[in-house]
Parts: C-alpha cells; structure tokens; sequence
C-alpha cells in the first residue's frame, strides 16, 4: 500500500513559510480592473505598507 | 493611512490596500477616493485568513475607543464608505521589504483600532524591523 501523497517526490518535503510576507507573497489578487496582481510583486523591489481594509472607506 | 502616501513615499516605500467586498465595491472606492495606488481585492479571503486577522463583535462597536476613532475620522473629513461584504472584519497593516521581510505589523483589536501613521513611518525609518510589531493575544 502506498501512503505517500502521489505527488510527494519522496526527496523534498513542502515547508512553509516562516514569515507572514512568504506566506502572503504567492496569492494573486485582482484589482478593480480585473488584473491579477501577485501580492509579493508589491515588495520585491522595495517595502510596501501593505493595508488591510475593514472596510471600503 | 491614504492621506500620508506622500511621507511614506519620502521614507522610500509604497502604499498599497487589499479590502473584500466586489470589483463594484472597489471602482467606486476608487473612484470616490482618487487613490492611485493598488487597490487590490480578496473576496475569497484568502489574503485575510493567511495574515489570520480577526473580527469583530456588536459589542466592539459600543466601545468608547471606537466611538472616539470614529468621531477623530470625521472630524478629520473621512466618512464610511460601503462597508463591503463583512461588515465585522477588522483590518491590519503590514510593512513587508524585499525578500519576504516582515518590517511591522500591526492586527486591530477593534474597529477603532488602527496603526498610527507614526510608527509606520518609524518602523520604514528603522527597516531592521525593531519596530512596533503589534499582534495581538
């Protein structure tokens, strides 16, 4: 019997990420226009102050 | 934190918003706001819950601190825009740099809860991350 996920290579176990910017860094987010922004774009080249809106306002 | 874009440019990083709610919702913030900076939007949450922020209650709104943010907001010329698709999600901000930094965080408690444009500013002057870093309990 196999227990091993089929798509675990058996070398490399998934880690996960040790900060909270890895962890948000691969989601794509679209903006108003419909375009996918992938959020870790937004601090690749420098900080970002990065707001969570409880609201629209 | 929109009305300071211009000091936290000056310190050397952008601004950018995540809010839930629809593409409607967002356009008309957009629009109503003048923002320029990305505005992006999470309906599925996906963003919120990976950053595991919280919500509020019907209790927190009769809290004097919010009733005091509320009445510093509009006095300050803000009004509440649409409130969005969960009007009990309390909101958070993050300074993140390159190479998947975490800089400062600070997660609202409440709805009148929100990080001081000050110790932003700080935390960007002070990139070693040595900032507040406010999560709660």
């Amino acid at each position: 019997m196999n227990l091993l996920p089929v798509d675990f290579d058996g070398i490399t176990p998934p880690m996960s990420p040790d900060t909270l910017s890895a962890a948000l860094a691969p989601i794509e987010l679209p903006d108003p226009d419909g375009q996918e922004v992938r959020l870790g774009t937004l601090w690749e080249a420098g900080p970002v102050v990065l707001v969570f809106l409880r609201h629209y306002g | 934190m929109r009305d300071h874009e211009t000091q936290i440019q000056e310190a050397g990083a952008t601004l950018a918003a995540i809010g839930l709610g629809d593409a409607n919702y967002a356009r008309l913030f957009r629009e109503e706001t003048g923002i320029t900076f990305p505005l992006l939007i999470d309906e599925q949450r996906r963003a919120y819950t990976a950053a595991d922020l919280r919500k509020g209650s019907l209790l927190h709104l009769f809290r004097g601190d919010n009733f005091a943010a509320r009445k510093e907001a509009k006095a300050a010329g803000h009004r509440q825009h649409t409130l969005g698709s969960d009007p009990f999600q309390l909101g958070a901000s993050f300074v993140f740099a390159p190479g998947n930094r975490d800089v400062f965080a600070h997660v609202s408690e409440t709805f009148g809860d929100n990080a001081s444009v000050v110790t932003v500013l700080a935390a960007l002057a002070d990139r070693g991350g040595t900032g507040e870093k406010k999560k709660g309990p």
